[in-house]
């Protein structure tokens, strides 16, 4: 033996504060406590006769029986079940066919097209909902313009179901649009080559061939769409308020705040049922589509496939396509623009002599607006960097150990996607009833923030999980081998390594939960208010410019942090 | 003191077992090699040592410590095992420079950073990389990389040295000078290593000696000599080089000695038992193309089977020849340096170097 090898004491190596197993065990149970946990207290509200908060009361089914019984409940119903039809078929049709046309043709820019579509994902729901009220309501600034101006008849009312669904499909298609583009990148080129050679021309191959092999991506994102429909909030409450179009959501809306005594009971049976329906939507759309679809990465991947050139349709395709982006989202987002920096937005009044800053003024004086910002920001900024820690973590024991239950980990992660907001909402109210009957801890902000957090996780969890599978575990066991206990190897090598990611999971979540605000709906008390649920309120009581410059601010928020996030990290939008 | 004992290691995947009750014993500062094809059970082995898979059963020993008994209920974590692995990727840490990553071992023990850059500085300049210190690993070519990853390995003084494919990534040039040094490496620091390869040039050429396994059973051990000249396993024979596979049938079995007659040829062969015990039924014999002599001296007849056959072809490979013969219904390839004409060739195949096994050539 040499020198080399002379160093005969076998020193121990440091070791974590945490035994392994107590770490991964306390991960996993603060999992299972803030994500599974809060289901419990809501259904158990809803089989009881009386609210949580007061004491006595009995197990009964009598809840789901009013709410069966409940004529209003069944209108809800119809009007979310065909909205929800209406905008899926809408998206489907619309992202594919744009999907198709961006990647398969000679489209002119149809590489600007393909980023423009995306778009509507990024912009915060409630500013553009706004921006077509402005816009296409009956009193709105194209609707007065064409009525007074052209004999084009105004044929669609927003502030009907289909007028809703309209607007729903221009925010869905782009979801459709991004699975569809993904398949289609990654499809193999030599599949429609080889019909080619067969003897078909482009069009027929693309349609014989690539366009049956897209069933899967199509049923995928339908099935996400028609989920997503079946519990959006804010749309029906803007639009849908002033014909008394109720939707499941807002009818539990009204049921909760607008109803006196409230229906606790009631509407927490209609959670539970709407959590059960979107729930077996979700686990089918799993079923069907396995795992290698729930993680899609959607990046943009030059193919070899052939292009289909569209000969003398190519000038009013492109037309046509941008008439589309300007009426779904320009238009919109200058309506928002004007409604915020104008006294008052109509055809009759050139909008350049009542430019105004008052609006922004009255979100600088009011208490209420400015809390709002900084509540918005303190909870996302925090939020998503806790989120973030916490996807990371959790992240590592389901992929990354041999913890005994780590397989259930990645179910905790996945489900608050399957969550409507305002069922986890209920849910976190529920919980805060329940564990903290002073009510302290319900009324401060963290409330809100964890809620948000907890929705969110999905999402981060699908930004930071590929990255985390690309990373060869042999540099995880190269560091258990050279003395590194587990959760050492993971913060000093995998973590470490993974800070890109986390970067791009925190930029995500910052911009969900600054946006989010159905889970605030049962949450918010006086001094916990958020942008989002602020705007809602107004909007609904009736105040429109403030609420414009509010999501005017909100908008440009999230598109700074996500050019910079773009920028430094390469944030992609996802769905 | 750091042999290494591995008793009746079992594991299964699933439905498939990928070690049968594996036993595998390593002396102190000897480099045996773990050989076989991919799905052998090699690695698995391997990583079991290493405790990065929980196998199902057995005892691992290293020295005086037991890493892994199934029956006592130990199962040392990775961390505490103290063996130093060198992977098939490397496993180089991207974001620390070269010194960083071998003094990574050194920094979770607590030494303090005088000693520690001392450490690296010896263990950098054994592998070769002093000058390389500094560096990242992107900027190193494959054969730097895996020289850090064998420093890194040996930082800490493991018990044991396990290297996992170190050569595959290597390009072939490169590969033969890395084992040559690695050999030598390796017998200068004397530490008891443990290597896994499916190349048995590697195998033969590095190995004190070598364990040769098959779906997950231990088919051999035995020094590079002894697995090449004497298999005792017709997967063994088949596995290790070029050989010539016959079926024949036994007619007599004379203790170390049996005939087997070959269908299609008149006279018995006779052809030396591997494996004590009697022999009958379906053989196969086994005999490497360069053992078999051409026109052998009639003094010698009684250490051969001599046979005139048909040759059905020629190659001209440069420092030798091949034949392929006509034996029975079968053929016989023949590596020589003399080359001769003719349409036939007379043979002889040395008693000692035929192998009868039990079974049939498909059985290999």
């Amino acid at each position: 033996m040499t020198a080399t090898v002379a160093h005969p004491e076998h020193v121990r190596p440091r070791r974590s504060w945490l035994p392994t197993t107590l770490t991964q065990y306390l991960l996993w149970l603060g999992g299972l406590v803030v994500v599974v946990g809060p289901i419990v207290p809501v259904v158990w509200a809803s089989l009881w006769s009386t609210p949580l908060y007061e004491a006595g009361g009995s197990l009964t089914l009598a809840n789901y029986g009013d709410l069966f019984t409940d004529a209003e409940w069944w209108d809800a119903v119809r009007n979310s079940v065909t909205f929800a039809v209406l905008t899926t078929t809408g998206a489907v049709v619309l992202g594919t066919g744009m999907a198709v046309l961006f990647t398969r043709t000679d489209l002119p820019a149809r590489r600007l097209f393909g980023g423009a579509v995306l778009l509507p994902v990024a912009v915060p729901g409630l500013p553009l909902i706004l921006g077509w009220a402005a816009i296409y309501a009956p009193s709105g600034y194209v609707t007065r313009w064409l009525e007074e101006n052209t004999p084009v008849p105004i044929f669609w009312d927003l502030y009907s179901v289909p007028g809703m669904a309209m607007l729903a499909v221009g925010i869905a298609a782009p979801v459709v649009y991004l699975l569809v583009r993904g398949s289609l990148t990654t499809q193999d080129a030599a599949l429609e080559q080889a019909a080619r050679t067969a003897g078909a021309t482009p069009l027929r191959a693309l349609v014989s061939v690539t366009v049956p092999l897209l069933r899967p991506a199509l049923l995928n994102s339908g099935l996400i769409v028609f989920a997503l429909a079946l519990e959006v909030l804010g749309l029906p409450l803007i639009l849908g308020s002033s014909r008394d179009i109720d939707f499941i959501s807002t009818f539990l809306y009204d049921r909760w705040l607008n109803t006196s005594p409230p229906e606790q009971g009631l509407v927490s049976a209609g959670a539970v049922v709407l959590l059960a329906v979107v729930t077996v939507l979700l686990v089918l759309r799993d079923r069907m589509t396995g795992d290698a679809a729930r993680f899609q990465t959607v990046g943009g991947k030059a193919t070899g496939a052939a292009s289909i050139e569209l000969g003398p349709l190519r000038w009013p395709l492109f037309g046509l396509v941008g008439v589309y982006l300007t009426a779904i989202l320009v238009l919109p987002l200058v309506g928002l623009l004007l409604t915020a920096f104008t006294t008052t937005l109509t055809p009759f009044v050139d909008p350049w002599t009542v430019l105004s800053t008052d609006h922004f003024r009255t979100i600088v004086e009011d208490e209420v607006f400015s809390r709002s910002i900084r509540n918005s920001l303190l909870v996302s900024v925090i939020g998503a960097a806790l989120a973030t820690a916490a996807i990371a973590a959790l992240s590592v024991v389901a992929h990354r150990s041999s913890f005994r239950h780590r397989g259930s980990l990645q179910y905790v992660l996945l489900y608050p996607r399957a969550m409507p907001g305002l069922v986890s909402g209920m849910a976190f109210f529920w919980a805060f009833v329940v564990l903290d009957p002073s009510g302290r801890a319900r009324a401060s902000l963290w409330a809100v923030g964890l809620a948000f957090a907890v929705r969110s996780l999905a999402l981060g969890y699908s930004a930071f999980y590929p990255a985390l599978a690309a990373l060869g575990e042999d540099l995880d066991r190269a560091a258990r081998t050279a003395g590194a206990d587990w959760w050492t190897s993971m913060r000093t090598i995998v973590l470490r390594l993974l800070r890109p990611a986390m970067a791009v999971s925190f930029v995500l979540l910052f911009v969900a939960m600054l946006n989010d605000y159905d889970p605030a709906v049962f949450l918010v008390t006086p001094g916990t208010e958020v942008m989002g649920l602020t705007m809602l309120k107004l909007w609904v009581a009736g105040t429109a410019g403030p609420v414009a410059a509010l999501g005017v601010i909100q908008v440009v928020i999230t598109f700074t942090v996500l050019g910079v996030g773009r920028a430094l990290f390469g944030v992609s939008p996802r769905v | 003191m750091s042999e290494l004992t591995i008793t009746d290691l079992t594991k299964s995947f699933g439905a498939t077992l990928a070690l049968d009750h594996v036993s595998v014993h390593a002396r102190d500062g000897e480099l045996l090699t773990l050989l076989g094809p991919s799905g052998c059970g090699k690695s698995t082995t391997l990583w079991s040592i290493a405790g990065l898979h929980r196998p199902d059963g057995g005892r691992i020993v290293v020295g005086d410590a037991v890493l892994f008994d199934d029956s006592a209920r130990v199962d040392l974590p990775p961390e505490d095992r103290e063996c130093g692995v060198v992977f098939q990727s490397y496993a180089i840490w991207p974001h620390m420079t070269v010194a960083e990553n071998v003094g990574y071992p050194l920094k979770l023990r607590r030494q303090k950073k005088g000693p520690r850059a001392a450490r690296v500085a010896e263990v950098l300049d054994l592998v070769e990389l002093s000058h390389l210190a500094d560096r990242y690993p992107h900027q190193l070519s494959g054969g730097q990389q895996q020289r850090v990853a064998l420093a890194r390995a040996l930082a800490h003084p493991p018990r044991l040295l396990l290297l996992d494919e170190p050569f595959s990534n290597l390009d072939a040039k490169l590969r033969e000078r890395a084992r040559t040094w690695l050999r030598d490496l390796q017998r200068d620091v004397g530490i008891t290593t443990v290597f896994v390869t499916h190349d048995q040039d590697e195998a033969l050429s590095m190995s004190d000696r070598i364990v040769v396994m098959q779906h997950g059973v231990v088919r051999q051990v035995g020094s590079p000599e002894e697995i090449y000249e004497s298999p005792t396993d017709l997967f063994v024979a088949d596995f290790i080089g070029t050989i010539n596979l016959v079926e024949g049938q036994v007619v007599s079995d004379h203790g170390d000695c049996a005939e087997v007659t070959v269908a299609g040829h008149p006279s018995p062969l006779r052809a030396t038992k591997t494996v004590p015990g009697d022999l009958k039924g379906t053989v196969t014999l086994a005999v490497r193309p360069e053992a078999i002599v051409i026109d052998p001296r009639p003094a010698a007849a009684a250490h051969f089977n001599v046979l005139t056959l048909p040759v059905l072809d020629r190659a001209y490979l440069g420092d030798h020849v091949r034949y392929r013969v006509r034996l029975g219904e079968g053929t016989l390839t023949i590596q020589t340096s003399t080359s001769v004409s003719g349409g036939e060739l007379t043979i002889g195949l040395p008693v000692d170097r035929t192998f009868a096994f039990a079974g049939s050539p498909r059985d290999a």
